[in-house]
């Protein structure tokens, strides 16, 4: 459900692809206000008409774009639920490998979904089918940590948990969307700001 | 009013080994052209004390979408040739609605500052209590603040003020706490502190502008997730 229609030939679906990569190309360099299907179509090499074939709106082909980049979360949600995956870690560690994991998924396109975060404040829509992905994505994030509900220190392990993933993700997404400055001067690096996070959540679910 | 261009590389990320340059607001843009004429005698102040009022009010209730000059001279019973001696544009009366809202939160954030408010508590709840103040600014006008924080995401301007304003909220709440740095147990106080305050201020920011159901279906009350917060910043800085 992307509003495009799915090309049936080989030559049809490598000019989707070039007309996909040249999109998010457009929005990560120039943003939302210079995303036109006549500059993606210049880009792309693929002719206006041959586009408006594939694709109503320049919306629909935004929608694939953001679809491309739910894809990830969709299988980070995966590898959360992958239990085996995980069975060798401890549970403070397991804190911090989970971040970590959310943190690189951000980081692999940090830029378009920084676009993508950005329309969401305007666009309900946008905002709507990252909602939807992200919830699932939590459902996988709680339930992996309640795997070592009996080590909890929190006296109420589901709420604890929805708490540990709400602030992992919000305060990722702040720093992907606003940058490391926002919020405070003191700008933390990345990889130093996703094993705070860690720690901080690992010693509010598990103790020190 | 700086205009809103392509975005900015304004550093470079690593992470695993991979270097890119990022694309960010640029936070330094200068907001210091005067959003309104000043008003010079006591009837013009008392006009444009109502049209402030009128147009934070309508805010409130219809958003950035119903917010027209029209409508805020209909509220606020001022004619509309008044409202454009005063105000260039609906632009302008919102950035200083925005720059009224962000002085009053950091006059409310003084509280950090009243030495007698904290000096008696012990640590632990030092800390909490200085969640739950930072938690009660994002609630002085939710409302305003939510349609705030998603102009924000498209204006320039909104976004380099409400930074700004954070900085001074974040520098007060880290020297509360840095005050008790003998107790903070991490080993890098400095940055512990900054820490909590940039996952207080985006856990609770988030539900703000997305509302509590944005990245997860589970309901947590405003007050629990405060306190939830304020424990989390403890066991954190304080190792317990």
């Amino acid at each position: 459900m992307t509003g495009i229609r799915p090309p049936q030939q080989k030559r049809s679906r490598a000019s989707l692809e070039r007309v996909l990569a040249a999109g998010t190309q457009l929005l990560e360099e120039e943003g939302w206000e210079a995303f036109t299907l006549a500059e993606v179509s210049r880009r792309a090499g693929v002719s206006i008409g041959s586009i408006y074939a594939r694709m109503p709106s320049k919306d629909a082909l935004f929608r694939a774009i953001q679809e491309r980049s739910l894809q990830r979360i969709d299988e980070l949600r995966d590898g959360y639920a992958d239990l085996g995956r995980w069975r060798s870690f401890a549970s403070r560690e397991l804190v911090s490998a989970v971040i970590a994991e959310l943190a690189a998924t951000f980081e692999a396109d940090a830029r378009i979904v920084s676009v993508i975060m950005h329309r969401g404040a305007v666009d309900d829509a946008v905002a709507g089918r990252s909602s939807e992905r992200l919830r699932a994505l939590g459902d996988r994030f709680r339930a992996l940590l309640l795997t070592r509900r009996e080590e909890f220190v929190h006296g109420e392990p589901e709420l604890a948990a929805d708490v540990a993933f709400r602030t992992a993700y919000g305060t990722l997404a702040r720093q992907i969307m606003y940058g490391p400055t926002f919020e405070s001067p003191n700008a933390i690096p990345w990889d130093r700001l996703v094993g705070e996070l860690g720690d901080a959540c690992g010693t509010y679910l598990f103790g020190v | 009013m700086p205009v809103v261009s392509a975005y900015e590389p304004l550093f470079r990320f690593e992470y695993g080994g991979v270097v890119r340059s990022w694309a960010f607001y640029d936070l330094t843009v200068a907001t210091t052209e005067p959003s309104l004429r000043p008003a010079r005698q006591e009837r013009s102040r008392a006009s444009l004390e109502r049209l402030l009022a009128a147009g934070t009010r309508l805010l409130e209730e219809k958003g950035y979408e119903g917010f027209t000059l029209a409508e805020v001279s209909r509220r606020a019973r001022v004619s509309i040739g008044s409202i454009y001696a005063r105000v260039e544009s609906k632009d302008a009366l919102f950035q200083a609605i925005h720059e009224r809202f962000m002085a009053e939160l950091t006059e409310a954030y003084g509280a950090f500052d009243e030495a007698g408010r904290w000096e008696t508590l012990d640590t632990p709840e030092l800390v909490r209590s200085a969640v739950r103040e930072l938690a009660a600014g994002f609630t002085v006008n939710a409302r305003l603040l939510s349609v705030i924080m998603h102009r924000g995401a498209v204006d320039q301007a909104v976004t380099a003020r409400g930074s700004a304003a954070s900085a001074v909220h974040a520098e007060r709440f880290e020297r509360l706490l840095l005050d008790r740095a003998g107790e903070i147990r991490h080993p890098d106080p400095a940055l512990a502190v900054d820490m909590c305050f940039r996952m207080v201020f985006c856990t609770l920011a988030r539900q703000i502008m997305y509302g509590p159901t944005f990245e997860s279906a589970e309901r947590v009350g405003w007050d629990a997730l405060v306190d939830e917060l304020g424990d989390l910043c403890v066991g954190y800085l304080l190792r317990r």
